[in-house]
């Protein structure tokens, strides 16, 4: 990532929390909506990010500096974002698809989304509930009703003893 | 390695038999976070996260819980996630919800018995780079007609009475005897209007005086007589366009028709191939593609644009190189049969990406090929069948009620 030509440009990002960042200006434009301040001439001093604190702020730049730093490759472009998000757990993630929301960063939201579905797709209703920290709002009788309709799927499912 | 089924597992089972690369995702320490950034959770592993603290999941807006959802499979939303919370229901509920998860989702490949109809059908498809093979979960009515973005056709056994079914949700409704009445000169296709968002239904006759007065007709005497006679055969639907090919052996023309604006053209084949050379047809899920055979084990390779109607050609698959380690996998994997192992293409997975060929008739051993990375790569489908027809299928949330 060193800089061939001159000294690199270097912006300053500032998190809700008062958290200075100094980060690589070619980084940085990843998050559109940081690139629209830069063209806009108005990354000159510190940039304001109301809406991501530091610790959040401090995995998105991680992930800026890492996925620019590889060339267009898109293969490997997939592989650090699959690494860089294996050992996030679910808070972290929440925060980062908000972050990459407010930063306009297409590609992070869609890996985070993916990871969060990922994640989901294995486990139960309740699972999902419960560390998702979403409440059941069904009444006992729809839950009921919800069960009766869903039973089919459980029905005519081949047993898979034999694997 | 048995036929995998695709199953609902509720009980968060750390290992999901229909997973060809099983990953640890059941662990509950992920809150250990290997960042240099202080972790708040004080690295507890068994903490669960307080609903009530900084964000959750729950407390996204409603787009990016949209967004979130419309990366499960049809099927997980159908029988689990829709079932979280009420807002959940509602957002996988909507038109626009059903639409865009449709659009976003993979095409993969359905799988279907040649020598025996009513044998269930399966599916083939390639989600964050694994293979997923699997089996509808409940009993599909007759035989397997016609598929289309997540929507099949068939008829039931005694073949009089056509349903549409969409597999994903098990939901299905036959349709009314004046359309779906058989005539040895009529068939039924479906196809996905997408900027419309409907599904309609076409069907094309071979004798004029037999078309029922109740239908939109499209006329095709504008087409040449070669043209017109492709219509007698199975068509491929691909993303709002019905193609109209022959198979195997090619014809020099496919006729399109745009489902959307509901007019029919032909196109020239970019190159005169003759009859003798085999040509395939196959959907990658967007696109119409045309493979020719040029040896054995390559193939010239075109892919079609539906909008206007213009070839254009790709770099050559050319496997000649690799024919020795292609041949010993085949040979080696099949149950039964000596016959000589000829590969046949007969779909593609994961947008276009990666071309499916089966390892020779009698077989099942069907080989991967990345066009982009060149990695060669096998699955077996498992069931007694001496021969399988493949098919592009997509699954989708569409409701039927």
């Amino acid at each position: 990532m060193a800089a061939e030509t001159g000294t690199p440009t270097t912006l300053t990002l500032k998190s809700n929390d008062d958290e200075l960042f100094s980060v690589a200006e070619s980084a940085a434009i990843l998050s559109v909506t940081i690139r629209n301040m830069v063209e806009d001439g108005c990354a000159g001093g510190v940039i304001p990010l109301d809406n991501v604190d530091g610790k959040t702020l401090a995995s998105v730049i991680t992930y800026m500096n890492g996925i620019s730093a590889i060339p267009a490759d898109e293969e490997k472009k997939k592989s650090y974002r699959d690494k860089f998000l294996s050992d996030k757990d679910f808070e972290t993630l929440a925060d980062m698809v908000l972050a990459a929301n407010y930063l306009n960063m297409s590609c992070l939201m869609d890996a985070v989304s993916a990871k969060i579905a990922q994640v989901m797709e294995k486990k139960s209703v309740g699972w999902v509930r419960r560390k998702f920290g979403i409440e059941n709002d069904y009444t006992p009788e729809e839950e009921a009703a919800v069960k009766e309709e869903h039973k089919w799927t459980f029905e005519g499912v081949e047993t898979d003893d034999d694997n | 390695m048995g036929n995998s089924l695709r199953h609902y597992p509720n009980d968060g089972s750390p290992s999901d038999p229909w997973q060809i690369t099983p990953e640890k995702t059941d662990r509950r320490d992920e809150s250990i976070v290997q960042t240099p950034i202080a972790d708040t959770e004080e690295g507890n592993s068994e903490i669960y996260y307080d609903s009530g603290s900084s964000t959750n999941i729950a407390s996204l807006p409603d787009e990016m819980v949209f967004e979130i959802l419309l990366h499960l499979s049809a099927e997980h939303i159908y029988s689990e996630a829709r079932f979280v919370c009420q807002k959940w229901y509602d957002t996988t509920n909507t038109r626009n919800f059903i639409h865009e998860h449709l659009r976003r989702s993979t095409p993969g490949l359905v799988i279907k018995c040649g020598n025996d109809p009513m044998k269930q059908p399966i599916t083939v498809s390639m989600r964050r780079g694994r293979i997923e093979i699997s089996k509808f979960s409940y009993e599909l009515k007759g035989f397997y007609w016609y598929g289309c973005d997540g929507l099949f056709l068939h008829r039931d056994s005694s073949g009089s009475v056509l349903y549409i079914t969409n597999p994903a949700t098990n939901r299905h409704f036959a349709l009314p005897e004046s359309v779906s009445s058989t005539s040895p000169y009529s068939c039924s296709f479906l196809a996905y209007a997408s900027t419309s968002m409907a599904y309609k239904l076409v069907q094309t006759y071979n004798c004029p005086d037999k078309i029922p007065i109740s239908r939109r007709l499209v006329h095709t005497q504008h087409l040449s007589t070669a043209a017109r006679q492709l219509l007698k055969y199975i068509p491929l639907t691909i993303e709002g366009f019905i193609h109209w090919t022959k198979k195997p052996q090619g014809t020099d023309r496919v006729v399109t028709l745009n489902v959307e604006t509901e007019v029919i053209t032909e196109t020239r084949l970019p190159v005169d191939y003759g009859s003798e050379r085999l040509m395939y047809y196959l959907s990658t899920g967007a696109s119409l593609t045309l493979l020719v055979e040029c040896s054995e084990f390559s193939w010239g390779f075109w892919n079609l644009k539906s909008e206007t109607g213009e070839w254009a050609q790709l770099p050559d698959i050319d496997l000649e190189s690799r024919k020795g380690k292609l041949v010993n996998f085949v040979s080696e994997n099949r149950r039964r049969c000596s016959c000589p192992v000829n590969l046949r293409p007969v779909g593609w997975l994961n947008h276009g990406e990666v071309l499916v060929l089966h390892g020779s008739r009698f077989s099942g051993v069907c080989v991967l090929y990345n066009v982009r990375t060149q990695a060669i790569d096998f699955f077996m489908l498992d069931y007694e069948c001496i021969t399988h027809m493949f098919d592009s299928h997509r699954s989708s949330l569409v409701s039927l009620d």
